[in-house]
């Protein structure tokens, strides 16, 4: 059935979103793997679909979401074909969890954190006996994710700060040990300092419990400090895949080159001479023909408008999909 | 010496905490958050001065001050040598479009049923700034090619929401420049726009400077654009500013142990460099501004607190050619 | 150059009506508000052309008083012996008339009220939200009763009397979405701008809460009939016009239900039903367009 040992590996997968004035090619023919303990970061600007593929992962797709075709497979099992009341049991949370984006600010006001943690693990009634042991399990999670349970559990949200209520909602993300946490923007809503925090405990944790990451984000920056490998999205396509220091030593695609090249550092100053690129994200109802990206490319040839590019090792675990690398 | 363009005394803005009528009879007292508590600084002809720090820091409250938005509660505000507080109201209504504002959320500061010809036009109307119909629609063409709203004609009968973020930035941004103000406070123009959009405006904003010798407060909590745009950076923690300078110096050399944290918690796109660096972790979060502690307001989390931190408020010390920081460890005593 | 932007200029105004247009697409799809708008159009046809279809004179005696319905009165006779027909017809032209400038009456009290209130907030907020109060927790109709009473029944003072027991609910929903928009940054960078309060008010609030305000004036419009027609089924009513209300007020009186002909209250009770049904739909419809919350989520 499926030939490696990855924990996650997406095949061909298409999303659209069907509506009566056309379809939004939100995921459109995307591969993508994780490995077991590994983190993996997929990087694209807003509107390219790249939440999209986090809710595919999960199968909970806005409507009128769906996928159209393609096979996700989890441990090797094709998780697109589960039934859904498996795939509740088996694989949302218990074996996938999410940590959403701006979750920390849709904890439940009125309820006490040590009954929202509560809640979730008993809600999976068959993961733990009973509520003394999910209790247990509350304090211990909260401990881990660095926070005091005895001030913590009996908190409301509101009297809790940012950083400590996305402590709190990563707690929740490993409630049933899960082998792989999709983080959506985890840290953007944060100061500086607390990001910082929250970047490490996402570290740690990985390490700790051996867990895999898939973290979704725009901020190069953040990518940069924590990913071990990164899936470049633009216009509902990977175009760019690598190990974290080839993507930024040698981006082969030129929008990787664009992005990285426009994110101002901290270190250089006004010494990076800033690249601009021209142009807008295309809209995703009519993507661009041949390659999506060719009406913003600074290298645009003719091929560039009329096929789409396939996809060019670069070296190992380092691949392309430009016309630039394709011999010809 | 010439006057600086903007010029900021012991400013120092409160605001008062609404416990209800009651609250305040029966105790006679009322909370205040001491959003501002007395800041100075002056913003010389064409700087770019970048006002830093981490949310609730009361960098926006000073942005807002300075542009006569709030009453501040103590200090002064100086545009060109005139006490912007002080001056007569007519005064005040002839210089007022001279200072201008760019905010975070372009989806929040255009008016959803207004076009953008008379969204940009509006400031000229409002202030008479023409003498005639087509010179109203030549500055606003003009102003539009500024920003690279090209062609004009396509977007001037558009309504916002037809827009793109990048697109609606640079709307708010020609209706701030199109009086041709001297002053701009940038209040974070570029933390809600795509990455690939972000150089961009801040190259425009770069080049206003050049074109139309604007002065601009550039109030963010991003180090890293603030080191690409700006010229001086002064810090501020619970109201006040703990250290400024020139932006390179302080960003390479900083003195004050907050900002030693702050820097070294920004993650750098460089995977091998910011792996490498030593991060200052600091303890807690910022406390509220209702009741900041005594001493130095940082004490409770500085890993050099020493006994009289908790005791008395540091002054401010000259490091290095107008480098300044207010911290006890520079104190000589 | 500047010719070439007068013509795009009037190009723009070529496209004022471009929402109007795109509401009235959206609507045209709603079965339920189609339904409404038509029988409102209908009654209001009804009203304009009043003397032209009714066959007799509804002020004057035409046959025996109680007729059933009959070929020649196809309603039948009141106690007087006038065409129930045509005095129903003629009833929807005061029906309308009331509810229609009352309404207009309230949303413009409610309008002000509410925009001024949330605009300049503090003590002039707080004395005119306890002044809207007062009016919101008198019992409506003891009230008009009273208030009839002493102005004496005729039509003008029916209008106001129930624009003043409707405006309070107008000024309510007006002050919160003006609250809202206040926050908004547009409203400072307009002040930047050098704008007055005044200005601010007409060119940047009141255009952002008018589709809230057309809203609520079919919602009242349908209150405000119903009120017209309650006022004069008890007898406050104005007694040289015929409404509906009157109508239903002297068929009880003289008990038409038990007398020969009940089609005396069935008739106007059931136009009055159809027409504020109508007005439900319609607000409904234009709720599910205007309501952002109930339009399906925008795409990420």
């Amino acid at each position: 059935m499926n030939k490696n040992n990855k924990l996650l590996n997406i095949e061909d997968l298409r999303v659209y979103y069907v509506m009566s004035s056309g379809s939004v090619k939100a995921v459109d023919r995307v591969n993508l793997d994780i490995g077991k303990n590994e983190v993996v970061a997929l990087v694209g600007e807003s509107g390219c679909g790249k939440s999209t593929l986090a809710y595919s992962i999960l199968r909970i797709i806005p409507y009128p979401g769906r996928i159209i075709d393609g096979k996700i497979y989890f441990n090797n099992i094709d998780i697109t074909a589960l039934p859904e009341e498996e795939m509740r049991k088996k694989i949302r949370w218990r074996n996938i969890s999410m940590i959403f984006q701006g979750a920390m600010n849709s904890l439940n006001p009125v309820m006490k954190i040590k009954d929202q943690l509560m809640e979730a693990i008993i809600y999976h009634e068959d993961a733990i006996d009973d509520v003394e042991g999910a209790y247990l399990r509350a304090i211990d999670l909260i401990k881990r994710v660095g926070l005091d349970p005895s001030r913590v559990l009996e908190s409301y949200p509101h009297e809790l700060s940012g950083g400590m209520k996305q402590r709190v909602v990563i707690a929740m993300s490993l409630l049933l040990n899960p082998k792989l946490v999709i983080a959506d923007e985890p840290t953007t809503a944060l100061d500086v300092t607390t990001q910082a925090n929250i970047l490490e405990l996402l570290r740690d944790i990985q390490k700790e419990v051996g867990i895999s990451i898939l973290l979704i984000t725009h901020d190069l920056p953040v990518v940069a400090e924590i990913a071990d490998r990164v899936f470049v999205m633009y216009a509902g396509k990977i175009i760019e895949h690598a190990d974290i220091y080839s993507i930024f030593k040698e981006p082969q695609h030129p929008y990787t080159d664009g992005l990285i090249s426009s994110v101002p550092s901290l270190v250089e100053g006004k010494l990076k001479k800033l690249k601009i690129m021209k142009g807008e994200p295309p809209d995703l109802i009519n993507p661009p023909s041949g390659c999506r990206f060719h009406p913003r490319c600074p290298y645009k040839m003719d091929i560039c408008e009329k096929e789409e590019p396939p996809p060019v090792t670069i070296k190992e675990g380092h691949v392309v999909n430009c016309w630039l690398h394709v011999k010809r | 010496m010439e006057t600086p363009v903007l010029e900021v005394n012991n400013l120092k803005k409160y605001f008062a905490v609404s416990k209800g009528l009651l609250y305040s009879i029966l105790f006679k007292r009322v909370d205040y958050v001491k959003a501002v508590d007395g800041i100075s600084f002056d913003i010389k002809e064409k700087e770019i001065f970048v006002l830093a720090g981490e949310t609730g820091c009361g960098k926006t409250t000073t942005g807002k001050v300075v542009l006569g938005l709030y009453k501040p509660t103590d200090g002064q505000v100086k545009y060109k040598g005139f006490d912007i507080f002080r001056i007569r109201r007519r005064q005040w209504r002839r210089i007022r479009h001279k200072l201008q504002m760019i905010y975070q959320d372009p989806y929040e500061s255009l008016n959803p049923r207004q076009r953008v010809f008379d969204i940009i036009s509006e400031p000229l109307r409002l202030n008479k700034l023409y003498k005639s119909k087509d010179e109203l629609y030549d500055r606003v063409m003009k102003v539009m090619e500024d920003v690279k709203l090209v062609p004009p004609e396509d977007f001037m009968i558009r309504y916002p929401h037809e827009l793109s973020g990048g697109q609606r930035q640079r709307v708010a941004i020609a209706r701030a420049i199109v009086t041709n103000p001297d002053f701009i406070v940038a209040d974070e123009p570029v933390s809600m726009l795509d990455a690939s959009l972000r150089a961009s405006i801040l190259n425009l904003l770069l080049e206003f400077r050049e074109k139309l010798g604007v002065t601009y407060l550039y109030i963010t909590h991003d180090l890293a654009t603030a080191r690409y745009v700006g010229d001086r950076m002064a810090i501020m923690y619970l109201g006040q500013i703990v250290e400024m300078g020139n932006i390179d110096d302080l960003i390479e050399n900083p003195q004050h142990p907050y900002t030693q944290a702050l820097i070294s918690s920004i993650p750098v796109p460089d995977p091998e460099y910011t792996r490498r660096k030593r991060r200052i972790r600091l303890e807690g979060e910022p406390p509220t501004p209702i009741n900041p502690p005594s001493g130095c307001r940082f004490h409770p989390r500085c890993p050099y607190r020493m006994d009289i931190c908790e005791k008395e408020e540091p002054t401010y010390v000259d490091v290095k050619d107008g480098h300044i920081v207010k911290c006890w460890l520079h104190i000589k005593r | 150059m500047t010719k070439e932007i007068r013509l795009r200029q009037k190009r723009k105004y070529g496209e004022r009506f471009r929402e109007i247009k795109e509401f009235l697409r959206v609507y045209r799809k709603n079965r339920l508000g189609m339904l409404g708008l038509s029988l409102i159009i209908i009654y209001v046809i009804i009203a304009l052309l009043a003397p032209y279809i009714t066959p007799y004179d509804p002020f004057e005696r035409v046959a025996d008083p109680f007729l059933p319905p009959n070929p020649e009165h196809i309603f039948g006779t009141d106690e007087l012996g006038r065409d129930i027909f045509s005095l129903t017809i003629y009833g929807t032209r005061i029906s309308l008339f009331v509810g229609i400038l009352a309404t207009l009456l309230s949303a413009f009290i409610g309008s002000a009220v509410g925009i001024v209130s949330g605009y300049f907030g503090g003590l002039v907020d707080d004395l005119l939200m306890r002044i809207t109060d007062l009016f919101l927790i008198i019992p409506g109709i003891p009230f008009l009763i009273v208030l009839s009473v002493i102005l004496g029944s005729n039509i003008w003072n029916i209008i106001t009397v129930i624009a003043i027991i409707s405006w309070p609910s107008t000024a309510r929903l007006v002050r919160s979405e003006t609250l809202s928009l206040k926050t908004r940054t547009f409203i400072e960078a307009a002040k930047l701008a050098g704008a007055t309060d005044t200005y601010i008010l007409f060119r940047h609030i009141l255009v952002n809460v008018l589709p809230l305000i057309s809203a609520s004036i079919i919602l009242t419009i349908t209150r405000a009939i119903i009120l017209e027609a309650g006022l004069s089924f008890l007898g406050l009513g104005d007694p040289t016009k015929i409404s509906w209300g009157t109508m239903l007020y002297f068929a009880d009186r003289y008990g038409a239900m038990f007398s020969t002909n009940p089609y005396y209250i069935i008739i106007p009770g059931i136009a009055l039903s159809i027409l504020g049904l109508a007005f439900v739909f319609v607000s409904y419809a234009i709720d599910e367009i205007v309501n952002p919350r109930l339009k399906t989520r925008r795409l990420r």
